[in-house]
């Protein structure tokens, strides 16, 4: 047990922690410094999207007003549900999931925290090209959601709605960065004893919600990317005249589109579920329910997408399926809320400023779940479908929702962050501010709805009874406007003016409470033994245990940054994770790919591949930097615990890491197989004209191919765990080779026997699976070669397999799904031609 | 104690997800087959007094819901050999989830039941 001072120990920490100043900061990796930069970052973006609904109001304030031109408002109003959805409601979920989880696991950084940075980088450098096409007047213009063919080249001939599609794409890089990020942290970097159960809610939550944005976000980036060729190379995917379907975009965007909803809402109701017992001085009630309230509710969100589409014309026994589960999910949220009451009512509430937000979350929350359920009603559904009821109800549901349990989470962490309570009389005039703007504004305006006011028009006539609730609503977000503004001066002041404290100025029960505040840059100086779900109710002087180091891995005597990763489930420690320093790779890396994406945006087409290769190069310098040239010394963790290093550990991150890449690359696949089958069975003038045209046995020399390179890099990987090197080394290459004779098969394919991508929607979704194909065995090449050189130069061991196993599952899940790809193209053609 | 008691693995966590895995099957069988259907006209197609599509379907409907019903009674045997710290809550929450899947698999898909054709 360390006798160090507290003081002492901080100092050791802070010396190998702390974030760099000045141009530095671009290197800055630190959980804390990246999720304060996520949030603030949104934050600002909140504030443009809110400038741009009080335009909107003010525009919808009277009839025939002559504020705003149709262009200018088309502009306008698809800006603020893209900046409000994109820019805001997803990177403030990420930021402060970055900024929060170590702390609440016991933990004293994330998993990857370059990856976290590349994240941040790709969401600011996407959000500002969004951003930067509004000052120059060419911001998208197409809604949101970007429905074809409105959004095509034919209707959309500028640069905007390749704004949005760039630029989208980019932000979600970031989002499917940090949904990885989130997973492998919660299930593996957790402090010692924290088993699955003993975690607090929130991580839960947001466990659920990152496997939800796995498979909710590859839908839409690859709808983004198909849109994309469709402008930039005429390759008709949603072209009806060319045998493509405009419904396929919004099957591929409401594949998104919904699950969003509650990627947004979880992890706020994870908010609330911390927030509660803290502020009812009891503990929650439920915990067994709510885990399975949030996968049950996770699931059930993939299933209801098409209740965005229920006026386009689908058969009636298709829309019963989505209209039934749209009313089914409003059972798990249900059990959620009887948790939050039951909870209430078992303890004794304390109205602190976080609570009146909770309070405002469950009236309005509850009121647009009500108007949800209206809507899961087809024949309802018809009457108000594209009405300003939707826009009421889609409000009351975000805002209450997201925005009021983000508010009450706001000012619950930000002492936190600053070290300081908020000035309590400000904050309440901005809730209640906040709270009557909001009905104000939305409440009346299922009214408008209801008298038959659409969406999305920029002016209207008067004396069709739309005029007085307009106005009242324009009124009322102002003063909600208002609000934030005052939410804003009572976090300055704050910041300024507000009390300092010590510790667990809330009472709170988890190990967020456990550190001082400001939280120090490593959060914990030691790590500690976890028994129970609140070991602050446990041991109150844990806070001064840790600091005392009379956890794991106390101070940093080795001057590495560490923390303990453990057994899934139990909790039990399994490995050091030794993390990195400051590093310019992340981004460097998103600078190369911003490169790609402007060029490409410039139509610039070949010259933007330079910004891919920026971008490859220094992911290669990223991988390269990991891992050592020598078999590792285990490490003593402290209470007698020795462990081994993670890159010596057959359990690390890494390789999980690369699996839920993979599981988002396969919701990426098995969206571009939906729209293939989709276009199959829905899409006019099928089966097209001109199949593709491929004999037997080339068909079954690119299927050896890619059998074999997945069947050595398998081989390969059993050879290094039998320390056989020549034999390691051997199948690597000839994977290699496999996989590179493959690609030149590919390649013949696409150019000799592949139908023209320009004539036929056929010919364009063949061409894209082709391309997925082509484009893994591409990366299978890199892949191995990567390996092959780690080999040579001495990183790998059979204690250092990671490289060895991330070729093996790469090459094996090229394998499965170019082989399912070329079935599929094959196939087809014969069983429905 | 039987001496066949164990933790909670890693690999359980499949019973968290399991039940519902067969929901999402379930739920995209039917909606793909429906259009594949509509597509192949088998609506205008009877057999034995119901369209083909109608037999199709609910022959699906049915698989579903068997396979559903099938996982619970695996899940009780192995749920009941956890033992430790984690084993009560994960056997609720996977006995839970189980059930409201399956519960969840008979509502969403019960429309095949009622409703016909591809209008």
């Amino acid at each position: 047990m360390s006798r160090i001072p507290p003081i002492t120990l901080h100092r050791a920490l802070h010396a190998v922690w702390k974030a760099p100043r000045g141009p530095g900061a671009l290197s800055a990796v630190n959980h804390s410094v990246v999720g304060r930069r996520f949030i603030i970052t949104a934050f600002v973006f909140f504030a443009i999207g809110g400038l741009l609904a009080m335009l909107i109001r003010a525009q919808l304030a009277r009839p025939e007003n002559p504020f705003l031109g149709a262009d200018a408002y088309n502009q306008i109003f698809t800006m603020h549900g893209t900046v409000m959805m994109f820019l805001f409601a997803i990177p403030l979920i990420e930021g402060v999931a970055l900024y929060l989880l170590p702390k609440i696991l016991g933990a004293r950084d994330l998993a990857f925290p370059r990856l976290s940075a590349f994240g941040y980088w790709c969401y600011l450098f996407g959000g500002t090209i969004i951003l930067a096409s509004m000052l120059m007047g060419v911001a998208p213009d197409s809604g949101w959601f970007m429905y074809t063919p409105l959004s095509s080249s034919t209707y959309t001939p500028g640069v905007n709605a390749d704004v949005w599609l760039l630029g989208v794409t980019f932000v979600e890089i970031s989002a499917i960065c940090a949904a990885v990020e989130i997973v492998v942290t919660i299930l593996k970097v957790r402090t010692a004893g924290m088993s699955l159960t003993r975690m607090p809610l929130m991580a839960w939550y947001l466990l659920v919600t990152a496997g939800m944005m796995l498979l909710a976000f590859p839908p839409l980036i690859l709808g983004s990317v198909l849109l994309e060729l469709e402008r930039a190379f005429d390759w008709p995917f949603f072209d009806p005249e060319r045998g493509g379907a405009s419904l396929l975009w919004q099957h591929l965007f409401w594949l998104f589109g919904h699950p969003e909803v509650y990627i947004i809402f979880l992890p706020a109701a994870g908010a609330v579920t911390t927030l509660i017992p803290v502020f009812a001085r009891t503990k929650i009630v439920g915990y067994g329910w709510i885990v399975a309230a949030i996968i049950s509710l996770a699931f059930l969100s993939f299933g209801l997408w098409v209740h965005h589409m229920f006026t386009v014309g689908i058969p009636h026994l298709a829309l019963a399926f989505f209209s039934a589960a749209s009313m089914l999910v409003a059972v798990p949220t249900a059990i959620q809320v009887f948790a939050w009451t039951a909870t209430l009512m078992r303890g004794r509430p304390q109205m602190s400023l976080p609570m009146l937000y909770l309070m405002g979350f469950f009236s309005v929350f509850i009121l647009g779940g009500l108007t949800g359920v209206m809507l899961a009603l087809v024949p309802f559904n018809w009457q108000a479908h594209d009405t300003h009821f939707v826009v009421a109800h889609l409000h009351y549901v975000l805002i209450g929702g997201f925005v009021f349990p983000m508010l009450a989470a706001t000012s619950y962490w930000l002492p936190l962050m600053t070290g300081r309570m908020p000035v309590f009389s400000v904050s309440r005039s901005a809730f209640w501010l906040i709270f009557l703007g909001f009905h104000g504004t939305f409440l009346i305006m299922h009214f408008t709805g209801l008298l038959g006011m659409p969406r999305r028009v920029f002016t209207y006539e008067g004396g069709l009874g739309w005029d007085a609730p307009n106005l009242i609503s324009s009124i009322g977000s102002f003063v909600m406007a208002a609000g934030f503004a005052l939410f804003v001066v009572d976090i300055v002041l704050q910041l300024r003016f507000g009390r300092r404290f010590r510790r667990n100025p809330w009472g709170g029960t988890g190990l967020d409470w456990a550190m001082p505040a400001p939280a120090p840059s490593y959060n914990f100086a030691s790590l500690p033994l976890v028994t129970s779900r609140d070991p602050l109710e446990d041991n109150p002087r844990l806070g001064a245990d840790i600091a005392a180091g009379k956890g794991y891995l106390a101070g940093a005597p080795r001057a590495e940054m560490e923390t303990l990763c453990v057994d899934m489930v139990s909790g039990e420690p399994d490995h050091v994770l030794l993390l990195p320093k400051n590093d310019y790779t992340p981004f460097l890396m998103a600078g190369g790919l911003a490169v790609f994406f402007v060029l490409f945006l410039f139509s610039a087409y070949a010259f933007s591949l330079v910004g891919v290769v920026i971008a490859a190069v220094f992911g290669w310098r990223w991988l390269w930097s990991l891992g050592a040239r020598t078999d590792p010394e285990p490490l003593d963790a402290g209470h007698g615990l020795v462990l081994p290093v993670h890159y010596a550990a057959r359990s690390a991150p890494t390789i999980l890491g690369l699996k839920y890449f993979l599981a988002a690359n396969a919701a990426f696949f098995g969206s571009l197989i939906f729209g293939y089958l989709f276009l199959w069975t829905t899409a006019p003038d099928w089966p097209p004209p001109d199949i593709l045209d491929i004999d037997l046995l080339r068909l079954a020399t690119l299927a050896a191919g890619l059998a074999g390179a997945g069947v050595l890099a398998r081989l390969a990987r059993r050879a290094n765990d039998k320390g056989d090197a020549r034999w390691r080394m051997l199948a690597l290459a000839g994977s290699a080779l496999a996989s590179l004779l493959t690609l030149a098969g590919l390649g013949a394919l696409a150019l000799l026997n592949a139908p023209s991508p320009v004539s036929h929607a056929y010919g364009a979704i063949t061409m894209a699976v082709i391309g997925y194909a082509g484009l893994h065995v591409l990366l299978g090449v890199l892949f191995t070669a990567y390996a092959l050189a780690r080999h040579l130069f001495g990183y790998v061991s059979a204690v250092r397999s990671a490289d060895m196993r991330g070729a093996e599952i790469w090459q094996a899940y090229t394998a499965i799904t170019a082989l399912a790809g070329l079935a599929l193209i094959v196939l087809m053609p014969g069983a429905f031609g | 104690m039987s001496g066949r008691e164990r933790p909670v693995r890693a690999h359980d966590l499949f019973w968290l997800v399991a039940g519902f895995s067969v929901w999402a099957g379930g739920f995209s069988a039917l909606y793909g087959l429906h259009a594949i259907g509509c597509r192949a006209g088998w609506d205008e197609m009877d057999f034995v007094s119901l369209s083909v599509n109608r037999w199709a379907l609910t022959g699906v409907y049915l698989a579903h819901i068997t396979a559903g019903a099938a996982l619970y009674l695996p899940l009780r045997a192995i749920a009941g050999r956890w033992q430790g710290e984690s084993a009560r809550t994960m056997r609720q929450v996977a006995v839970a989830l189980t059930l409201a899947a399956l519960a969840s698999t008979i509502w969403s898909g019960a429309p095949v039941l009622v409703l016909e054709g591809c209008i």
